[in-house]
């Protein structure tokens, strides 16, 4: 409300109170003086500790600390290089195109942590993702915030509040998974580039959960189990070219090229 | 589509479906009512600055919860106000200078004052506004900013004050009179601001 549209409203044009109130709000809310560096610096605050905390509902950040989706390619390659290794190496070709190639290694889980923690900076695991997603979730709408909060800082002390809430999180994270995982499609892995064809033709872009493995440039497609391993299916900016990536580890299970489709 | 051309409710879209630019955008856009208001309840710019902070990451975290039934702003001034009231209670601390006296009869301390008019840059047309606020009994001009300013709940102020709600209202009811009458005294003098162009 402008100061003309404050001022304009005298006693006469309406309940006393009324008038005071909203002068006084105007006054006391709208006239507090606000640094632009402050509240440049408070948000970025925020953001940084949203994405510390892989709380925050965030895709993607291609400002912040994320890797490059060469970075992907070069991962999915240590992939395969450890695949030759173990001889679980599969190269398999579309039955319907020539150039649709997949490469899996379907014993990446077995790879040792040491691989997995050489790339801190670049995986977050599921398993927090979900969880913070629940707490998201669970934020309290308008009216129940005051309430809520009001009732348990005057019912127990700050740590009883605190176990109960994650408690409660991770029975909520529980029912989520085992909801994803009753209702997630099943799909071999010979499967999956018509399964992918299928999810481009349906248009479906949009996951449930949004938050896991943070990949830059990528498009996030859909959920899939493949091989009884709930991936992730991912579109590189490159033109054809997705991931499919387990969110239970964040890795790279497999890359599929659907050439000129 | 470029952020810069999305509606306000198509930004707050976006950032309830993960968007980082989205989410940016309208932590900004709300910086400052939710700045104000943690100046308001926290009395000092240090410690509105460190609520504030507190306040838009409870926003950040809860906006996939939020389903529009109450506008956006005013969802996150409920925010604001609950962060700060955690805090204060946190503290124990009682934004009031004067002796008040607990339902149980025993006093409650006196506390840091917390200055309601703190970090306002007073134009001619607000100085009314201070001059009203100064006229009445601190108690009196603070429960009807608690109250009609920053929304809170009578329990909650009553909590706040250390009063009963009884007290509260009544300090309400009083302090809105009290203040509608020194506002609506220079009502003439705003008549003529308006008339002369001044108000800008």
């Amino acid at each position: 409300m402008s100061d003309d549209d404050v001022n304009r409203l005298t006693p006469d044009d309406g309940d006393l109170n009324e008038v005071v109130v909203v002068r006084l709000r105007s006054a006391l809310l709208d006239d507090v003086v606000v640094s632009d560096t402050e509240r440049d610096h408070t948000v970025a605050s925020v953001l940084e500790a949203l994405d510390n905390e892989s709380e925050a509902p965030v895709v993607n950040i291609a400002s912040r600390r994320r890797f490059r989706s060469n970075t992907v390619l070069q991962f999915a390659a240590a992939v395969l290089t450890v695949a030759i290794g173990t001889g679980a190496l599969f190269q398999l070709r579309s039955g319907q195109s020539d150039s649709a190639e997949l490469s899996l290694q379907e014993s990446s889980r077995e790879r040792t942590e040491d691989n997995l923690l050489s790339e801190p900076e670049e995986f977050e695991f599921a398993e927090e993702s979900a969880l913070d997603e629940s707490a998201v979730e669970s934020a309290p709408e308008v009216e129940s915030i005051g309430g809520t909060v009001l009732d348990s800082d005057l019912s127990g002390t700050e740590d009883e509040m605190f176990a109960d809430d994650m408690v409660a999180v991770a029975e909520s994270a529980t029912e989520e998974m085992a909801g994803d995982l009753y209702e997630l499609e099943s799909i071999s892995v010979d499967e999956l580039p018509n399964f992918i064809r299928n999810v481009l033709q349906e248009g479906a872009t949009t996951l449930r959960n949004a938050t896991f493995c943070e990949f830059d440039n990528v498009e996030l497609l859909t959920e899939v189990r493949l091989d009884e391993i709930i991936v992730v299916l991912a579109r590189l900016m490159a033109p054809n070219q997705y991931l499919a990536i387990d969110i239970a580890t964040c890795e790279v299970l497999a890359e599929v090229d659907l050439g000129d489709e | 589509m470029a952020h810069e051309l999305l509606s306000d409710s198509q930004l707050l879209q976006k950032a309830q479906q993960g968007d980082c630019f989205a989410l940016s955008k309208v932590l900004h856009e709300q910086y400052q009512r939710v700045f104000a208001v943690c100046m308001r309840m926290m009395g000092s710019r240090t410690a509105a600055e460190d609520q504030t902070q507190e306040a838009l990451l409870r926003i950040a975290r809860g906006l996939s919860s939020f389903e529009g039934k109450s506008a956006f702003g005013t969802w996150c001034h409920r925010v604001a106000t609950t962060t700060c009231l955690d805090e204060l209670r946190r503290q124990h601390r009682r934004p009031t200078t004067t002796t008040l006296t607990n339902t149980d009869g025993s006093n409650v301390e006196p506390v840091d004052d917390v200055d309601i008019t703190a970090g306002i840059e007073w134009s001619d047309v607000r100085a009314d506004i201070r001059e009203a606020l100064d006229a009445v009994p601190v108690e009196f001009a603070r429960a009807v900013v608690l109250r009609d300013v920053l929304d809170l709940e009578y329990q909650e102020i009553a909590d706040l004050t250390g009063v009963a709600t009884g007290t509260v209202k009544s300090r309400i009811s009083r302090g809105r009179a009290l203040l509608a009458e020194q506002l609506g005294g220079n009502r003439d003098d705003h008549v003529e601001r308006l008339t002369n162009g001044d108000n800008e």
